[in-house]
Parts: C-alpha cells; sequence; structure tokens
C-alpha cells in the first residue's frame, strides 16, 4: 500500500529551515535530509522517555508534542513543540546524564527522525555538515537561553504576553493546565490574565 | 613583549590542553595557531569584568584567579556559577541572542584571563572542520552546564547538592565568602553552616 505520506515534502521542509541556518552543496544536504525517516504516533504516546540512551534528532511535521517532567509529585510542562520545529533528547546528550524528561504526543503526531550516531558520522565526514549542526546548536541554546531569561525577569503577566504574541495558536489547541506550568503561573492566574485581556 | 605576563606561554599550553580535551582531532598545530590568538587581560580583585546590560562578544579562558556570575533580581545578587583557573566562560546570552548580557562578571581574585572575539573563533571554525566540531562541542557542554544546574535546584536536596559542591570544588570553601556559596546552591547561610558542621 502506499502511504498517505510524503516524506519527500516532509524533508523539503526540513531544507527549507535549515537553509536559513546554513547553505549546503546540494550533494551534502540530500544526504542529510535522506537519514531522515518517517514516525506516526497516536495521541499521547511517548516519543521520548526518561533514561533514554539511543537518540535521533526529531522534526515535527503535524501534531503537538509536550515536554514535561515530574517534581515533588506535579508534571511541569517546559516546553510545548509545534510543526515544523526540532526536538532531541538534549539533557543526555550534552551532560551524558540520564534524562528524566517526556516527549508525548497531545494529538495525532507525524515525525521525521534521524539516528543520532549516523548524524554525528556525517558530521564527521562533512565540514559543511559539521557547520550546520553547530549553527542548530546554538540557536536551539539561544531559545533555551531566552525562556530562561523570560522565566528570571519577566513578570507573570510580561510571560503571558510574549506567549500570546509568539504562540497564540497554541491558547486554543491544548488544556490550559499545561500552558499555565510552562508559563510558572497556576491555571487560576491564567484564567484572570485571559479574562482580563479581552 | 607584553609586560606583566611573565607566565603567558603557561597560560596558553593550559589553555591549548583545555581545548585539546573537548576537540580531540584538532591537529596540534592548528590549534597552536588558535591559541596566539587568545589575549591576556589582568582584572584585580573586586573589579568588574563585564557588567548586566553590556553586549559582548568575547569569550574567556581563566588562566589565574577566579571569576563569580551573578545577576540581580529585586535588589539581591544571585550567584549562578564560579570559574576558577583552567575554567571557560562566555556571556552566551549576548554572544547567541544579540541582546545585552543580564549577568555580571566579578573577578573575586586578582585574576589573569586569555580572551577572544567570538568571530575570531568562529573564524577558526571555518577554516578547520575538527575545530568546528570543537566549538559544537563547547556549546553543547555549556548547555548540558546550565540544563544540569538548573535540574539539580529542582531534584536534589540541599544536602546533595552541598555534598556535590564540595566533591568538585572543596577548594573554593576557602577561596570564596561563604554568602556567595549559599546563595550557589539556593540555600541560606544558616543551613550552609550546619551543612559545613555536619560533612
Amino acid at each position: 500500500m502506499r502511504s498517505a505520506h510524503n516524506i519527500s515534502e516532509y524533508r523539503e521542509r526540513i531544507r527549507r529551515i535549515v537553509q536559513s541556518v546554513a547553505v549546503l552543496p546540494d550533494e551534502q544536504m540530500n544526504e542529510f535530509l535522506n537519514l531522515f525517516q518517517l514516525e506516526v504516533y497516536p495521541k499521547n504516546s511517548i516519543i521520548i522517555t526518561p533514561k533514554t540512551t539511543k537518540n535521533k534528532l526529531y522534526f515535527l511535521v503535524s501534531g503537538l508534542v509536550r515536554i514535561y517532567y515530574e517534581a515533588e509529585g506535579k508534571e511541569i510542562t517546559s516546553d510545548i513543540k509545534e510543526e515544523n520545529s526540532f526536538f532531541l533528547n538534549g539533557y543526555y546528550l550534552y551532560t551524558g546524564l540520564p534524562n528524566f524528561d517526556y516527549h508525548v504526543t497531545m494529538s495525532p503526531t507525524v515525525v521525521l527522525s534521524a539516528d543520532y550516531d549516523a548524524l554525528e558520522a556525517l558530521s564527521d565526514r562533512s565540514h559543511e555538515i559539521e557547520h550546520m549542526g553547530r549553527k542548530l546548536v546554538e540557536l536551539h541554546y539561544a531559545n533555551f537561553l531566552i525562556s530562561n531569561y523570560n522565566q528570571l525577569f519577566l513578570s507573570a503577566e510580561e510571560r503571558f504576553d510574549v506567549f500570546q504574541r509568539e504562540r497564540a495558536s497554541l491558547l486554543n489547541k491544548i488544556p490550559l493546565k499545561y500552558i499555565a506550568s510552562y508559563l510558572g503561573i497556576t491555571p487560576e492566574t491564567l484564567s484572570r490574565m485571559r479574562s482580563k485581556k479581552t | 613583549m607584553k609586560k606583566g605576563f611573565k607566565d603567558i606561554e603557561n597560560y596558553r599550553a593550559n589553555l591549548n590542553r583545555y581545548l585539546s580535551k573537548i576537540g580531540q582531532n584538532v591537529n596540534p598545530e592548528e590549534m597552536d595557531e588558535l591559541v596566539k590568538h587568545f589575549i591576556p587581560h589582568r582584572f584585580s580583585k573586586k573589579e568588574m569584568i563585564l557588567a548586566a546590560g553590556e553586549f559582548s562578544n568575547t569569550a574567556y579562558f581563566v588562566a589565574e584567579g577566579l571569576v563569580r556570575i551573578y545577576y540581580v533580581k529585586e535588589g539581591k545578587e544571585i550567584t549562578n556559577w564560579f570559574i576558577k583557573e583552567n575554567m571557560v566562560f562566555a556571556p552566551t546570552y549576548s554572544i547567541l541572542t544579540g541582546g545585552a548580557n543580564y549577568s555580571n562578571y566579578e573577578a573575586l581574585e586578582d585574576t589573569i584571563v586569555l580572551q577572544i572575539q567570538y568571530s575570531v573563533l568562529e573564524s577558526f571554525y571555518s577554516k578547520y572542520h575538527k575545530m568546528e566540531h570543537m566549538g559544537r562541542k563547547l556549546i553543547e557542554a555549556y548547555y548540558g552546564a546550565f540544563m544540569k544546574k538548573t535540574f539539580d535546584v529542582l531534584f536534589l536536596s540541599a544536602e546533595e547538592r552541598y555534598s556535590l559542591f564540595i566533591r568538585d570544588n572543596a577548594d573554593l570553601l576557602n577561596r570564596v565568602p561563604l554568602r556567595y556559596i549559599a546563595s550557589y546552591l539556593g540555600i541560606t547561610q544558616e543551613t550552609l553552616s550546619r551543612l559545613r558542621a555536619k560533612f
């Protein structure tokens, strides 16, 4: 049976995003894109579990992925990934220590994934790919730093403003308790802020 | 000749050793070439190396001395890191986002750093494949250390954080005012004193 998924179209999307970070010769770009394979998940599937040691770089084609961890008996949502973004098990890959966060789908989700070791091997062979990898890691880290900065120095209300500006589409798509957790506030405070705005 | 940096060759050898551990496949001549582009600077005890609100594109290697990194929130200083000799630091927020850096970098002792513009580092990355790899590993290590620190506060008890700290930094107990260590560990000075007595 033919798949309903057009993998080349999905890889094309990765190409467009990666090209804004680094220009690659066609041959290397294609070698890179060909590492990505299709994975399809129903809602509420765990893509990355705690203590994952076999790693991949994921590109979210469609759906939503929530990243959370448990602390003091509570789930803390650290990020919500939307389509056309990358995610990976950064904690393990960058510290060498077991990760404790979950990556779980919030709706039926399609991803492309590339084996991390294969990516490393390709980076070893190709300077251009290594360059692109560095730029992507820098970008990923810069986003982490910005959200850390927002958490430290913005008020709850300012964080909500940023969220509304940059991630408005999420507001009607996911339960408010996850957004509240992501913003570091209670669901009640979030409701209050939302009614104030309208 | 650079006056006052009599140990400059020694510092560069230490920097070379540090970077070679991360960039294991970098060719030694290329590494020597890079290390020569780091420029020594001296800061006196209590001097500010870089202040919050400033923009910076510089990466640093501490050749001698000790640096405290902290930010101020609601009038309180929160200490994030201590960087001692043979360690690196960089205002990555400013370098990577282009925004004003929000931390203060203060010399806690008379300190000598070797410093380099990030753009110069990047020109080496472009020139040498293995150095670009090293550059990625440096960012990943920085990123990992930041994540680990964030999660240690959540998942480890004050006692566990303290025992990790003294395992790796026993010398700092005598080099750093205790209030800074307490702030770094996210505990009160009283709790720190209690833990010190216990261990």
